[in-house]
């Protein structure tokens, strides 16, 4: 594979994988931050009583 | 006001949402596509059309959702005025069309898992007179259609938590398992690196053609999920309290990491088992653009270890991926109707009976399924336009600063999401409607108004002019029923 390709596959996976795998670390992160300072954030799911 | 269900937690929100987003889109058209443009050029326009099409839509998705808890049709009444509910309404119906037939195409991928299982398609003698046979034969894909609305209609007559969320946590995890294992697989064989160079390697002088610009528009607007209400739908089961612009980068990219996956695996795999003609061959879209995967898949397999195993797995993948996406069109519909206050089981019985019925013409004939495809998946494009519309009736501004960075959200939007809504958006759907229409007319200059063309201007006018008139004629009523006395929240 020629530096062009091997530059776009490195800069395209580290956007797209790189993106999404640092979005996760964000969430987990900011989920565990948030469950810390208000344990009682994550309700059970209710089952709806509309039908 | 009615309680409502809630997704459990933050994860049980994103799996289900990426169920949505990852369909056979991302599986069997992102590869052909990509092939067909020149691979590595193609990419660019791609990535670059995530952040301007499919990220701004999914953060509006779930935004209006989140605010209005309503589905497709009441959040249209309180987002931009009751006279408007007709526009939610196209929205729902457009992606309630592509359901009928997109459980056709469900159907299909459980049979050839099942025919892939049992040994039948490796080492088939004429993988095209197979796939013909089991078209034409009548019966079979209405039976296959017929257990795919059932599968997704008993899980979303479980609800939310019970039915989506639970069916998603099983589906999803199973499907990137599958995808990681065959992309592993792919970039190992001999030979592989070849199917690597042409998926990354751009030609500067493919960059500046246009059409490889809109191909890769209409592929994001068209697998991510983003404008066909559908996020906005499992958005009304958000709990009070969570994020939607770290959410919606996560779907976004998510979406795409999978097609990327799925690209890896294709071109490695068809470069390595057969090198010579590998170029021409992933090019090659077979009848009802359904070649790649059902034709030559299993063509592909044969050549290699453990293939009957390999094949059944991906059909399994693919049929996981079909499930995922076709369980969230349903619920759509049916949230549509729930806001109608019907019951969830009498929505969903009309719901599943309408799918059962209307599914049928495209499962007897390819060319009523191509007409289908062609008008709804250019009236997704209408979808998007009218969800963007909402969203500047009702304020962008106001959105992003009330709903998209309040209080809860980890990201903070800038005022790039406003003018992604004023202009990039509305700028996008106009150039990619008008470029389509375009073809279809140099394609067939005589013929290109007449309605009962397969895929024609004339066609995608006709339905949509019909189903506009309905739920304009319609509005009030549905309206009333919708959202009742309630106000719009519009300024």
């Amino acid at each position: 594979m020629s530096a062009l390709g091997w530059f776009t596959l490195i800069a395209v996976l580290t956007v797209v994988w790189g993106g999404f795998l640092l979005a996760l670390f964000v969430a987990l992160r900011r989920e565990r931050e948030k469950q810390r300072s208000n344990p009682r954030i994550r309700p059970p799911g209710r089952q709806e009583p509309e039908g | 006001m009615m309680s409502r269900e809630e997704f459990t937690s933050r994860w049980g929100l994103l799996i289900s949402v990426i169920g949505i987003a990852v369909g056979t889109g991302n599986i069997w058209r992102f590869p052909r596509v990509a092939a067909a443009n020149d691979g590595g050029s193609f990419l660019i326009p791609w990535v670059a059309f995530l952040f301007l099409w499919s990220i701004p839509l999914i953060m509006a998705e779930f935004a209006i959702g989140k605010h209005t808890r309503y589905g497709t049709v009441g959040s249209f009444a309180v987002l931009a005025g009751k006279k408007f509910a007709w526009m939610g309404g196209f929205v729902g119906l457009v992606a309630t069309a592509i359901m009928f037939y997109y459980s056709v195409v469900a159907g299909w991928c459980i049979r050839y898992f099942f025919m892939a299982a049992s040994g039948q398609l490796v080492g088939a003698e004429n993988h095209e007179a197979l796939w013909n046979a089991f078209v034409s034969s009548g019966w079979q894909p209405i039976f296959f259609h017929f257990c795919a609305i059932s599968a997704a209609a008993l899980v979303v007559m479980r609800g939310v938590v019970r039915g989506i969320e639970r069916a998603n946590r099983i589906l999803i995890p199973a499907l990137f398992a599958l995808i990681v294992v065959f992309a592993v697989r792919a970039v190992t064989l001999p030979g592989a690196s070849e199917g690597l160079a042409y998926l990354f390697t751009p030609r500067f002088e493919s960059l500046v053609d246009h059409r490889i610009w809109l191909q890769a528009l209409t592929q994001n607007a068209w697998d991510t999920g983003a404008g066909w209400g559908l996020i906005l739908t499992y958005a009304v089961y958000m709990r009070r309290r969570e994020d939607v612009p770290l959410n919606a980068a996560l779907i976004g990219l998510g979406n795409n990491s999978v097609s990327l996956l799925a690209g890896i695996t294709i071109f490695c795999t068809v470069f390595a088992t057969i090198p010579e003609e590998a170029a021409e061959v992933i090019r090659t879209p077979g009848p009802a653009n359904t070649g790649l995967t059902f034709i030559w898949i299993p063509q592909l397999m044969e050549t290699l270890q453990g293939g009957t195993l390999l094949c059944a797995f991906f059909f399994l993948a693919l049929s996981f991926a079909a499930l995922s996406s076709l369980i969230s069109m349903v619920e759509l519909s049916t949230r549509v109707l729930m806001d109608m206050k019907l019951s969830r089981s009498r929505a969903l019985s009309i719901v599943y009976g309408a799918t059962l019925v209307m599914g049928v013409p495209s499962a007897l004939s390819t060319d009523f399924f191509l007409n289908q495809d062609w008008t709804w998946g250019i009236g997704l494009m209408v979808s998007g336009a009218f969800i963007a519309w909402a969203v500047l009736r009702f304020g962008v501004g106001r959105l992003r600063s009330t709903v998209i960075n309040a209080r809860e959200s980890d990201l903070r939007v800038g005022p790039w999401f406003d003018a992604v809504f004023r202009y990039a958006i509305p700028a996008q759907v106009v150039i990619l409607i008008s470029w389509w229409f375009w073809q279809v007319i140099q394609a067939d200059p005589g013929n290109w108004w007449n309605p009962f063309e397969v895929e024609s201007v004339g066609t995608c006018l006709l339905q949509w002019s019909l189903a506009i008139f309905f739920l304009i004629s319609a509005n009030r009523w549905i309206a009333q029923r919708t959202v009742g006395t309630r106000r719009s929240t519009k300024t």
